[in-house]
């Protein structure tokens, strides 16, 4: 347990609060991403959802990225 | 626990999926509180449109110039096709031909994750001793043979009850390698990039990488469905094995061609 222990890791004041706000967001997002392996599944016995359906479910988290050229752009000019 | 949950109410998710929302923005806000300094940018005057022109065709120029990057790219082509091809077919194969409650859905899901996690941390120390194509290889491979023992349990459904949980022993042999295939991935998705470039251009070297995912979502996920509605289970995973062996070729053959 000692090897675990964030003491011996000497991190500074703003890293060790870095360290404790990444680590409440890591385990947050765990959380949502273990619930959210279910989402297809939901949506083809729950809703009743199509075939095509659950592929476009699938293909629209991924095509965003088509636009992260876009968007980087727009947040360089804010 | 949620796959608990939803055998036993099949509409929990109308009171989870809000909850999970707002921990969502909680998650996010965690990370606004972090410190940092902004880094000082240079303003300069370009248009909007012509800073994504040129965006788009620096991820060009790179694809040309360096192969051994093209080559990587060309085989995640692949794999990224077969992934995003099975993908939806899988889930309809584990509800319609298998007929899997959400408990065993989740099982599978949850053993693929664990088997992930305590593998990243040597895979982490492999990927920075191995060249990063000889490494997708191993990714490409574990995808591979969870498409191909998935194929099986068509022909091979042994399984048995285990209080809630229907496990069908191939299934399970085809979720472990889907925990490779994870753990594997993770690394190479996130961090492959970089071992083809110098530090200041991996932020450049990512962005192709991204753009080309969205790229082949565009049409993968929807060509799988229909290759299944025309096919079928067998065919479809059948493809998206073939297509996993060109990725694997494309890379042993980039290896010996250009070296990193």
């Amino acid at each position: 347990m000692k090897l675990l222990s964030i003491k011996n890791l000497n991190l500074s004041k703003i890293e060790l609060k870095t360290f404790k706000l990444h680590a409440s967001h890591m385990f947050l997002e765990g959380i949502i991403d273990g619930a959210l392996i279910l989402n297809e599944f939901i949506l083809v016995k729950g809703l009743f959802g199509s075939h095509y359906q659950i592929s476009y479910l699938f293909q629209f988290s991924v095509i965003v990225l088509l636009f992260s050229v876009l968007f980087n752009e727009i947040v360089k000019r804010r | 626990m949620f796959g608990l949950l939803l055998d036993f109410d099949n509409y929990a998710f109308t009171y989870v999926y809000p909850i999970l929302s707002i921990l969502g923005i909680i998650s996010i806000f965690l990370l606004t509180l972090i410190n940092y300094d902004t880094p000082k940018t240079i303003k300069v005057s370009v248009k909007l449109l012509d800073a994504i022109k040129t965006s788009y065709l620096e991820l060009i120029t790179i694809l040309k110039k360096n192969k051994p990057y093209r080559d990587f790219e060309g085989g995640f082509m692949f794999y990224g096709f077969a992934w995003m091809a099975t993908a939806a077919v899988i889930t309809i194969f584990m509800k319609e031909f298998l007929n899997l409650n959400y408990s065993s859905i989740a099982f599978y899901k949850n053993l693929s994750n664990i088997i992930a996690i305590i593998l990243l941390p040597f895979f982490g120390k492999l990927i920075g001793k191995l060249d990063p194509r000889k490494f997708g290889v191993y990714t490409f491979l574990s995808l591979l043979l969870h498409l191909l023992f998935m194929m099986l349990t068509e022909y091979m459904p042994v399984n048995f009850q285990f209080f809630k949980f229907q496990l069908y022993i191939t299934l399970i042999i085809s979720f472990v390698f889907n925990g490779f295939f994870i753990a594997t991935m993770a690394l190479l998705w996130g961090i492959g990039s970089s071992y083809f470039c110098k530090k200041e251009d991996a932020g450049s070297y990512q962005s192709v990488h991204l753009t080309l995912v969205g790229f082949r979502g565009l049409f993968a996920p929807i060509v799988g469905v229909f290759f299944f509605e025309l096919f079928g289970f067998t065919s479809t995973f059948g493809i998206g094995i073939l297509s996993l062996t060109i990725a694997i070729f494309l890379m042993f053959w980039s290896i010996k061609k250009y070296i990193l």
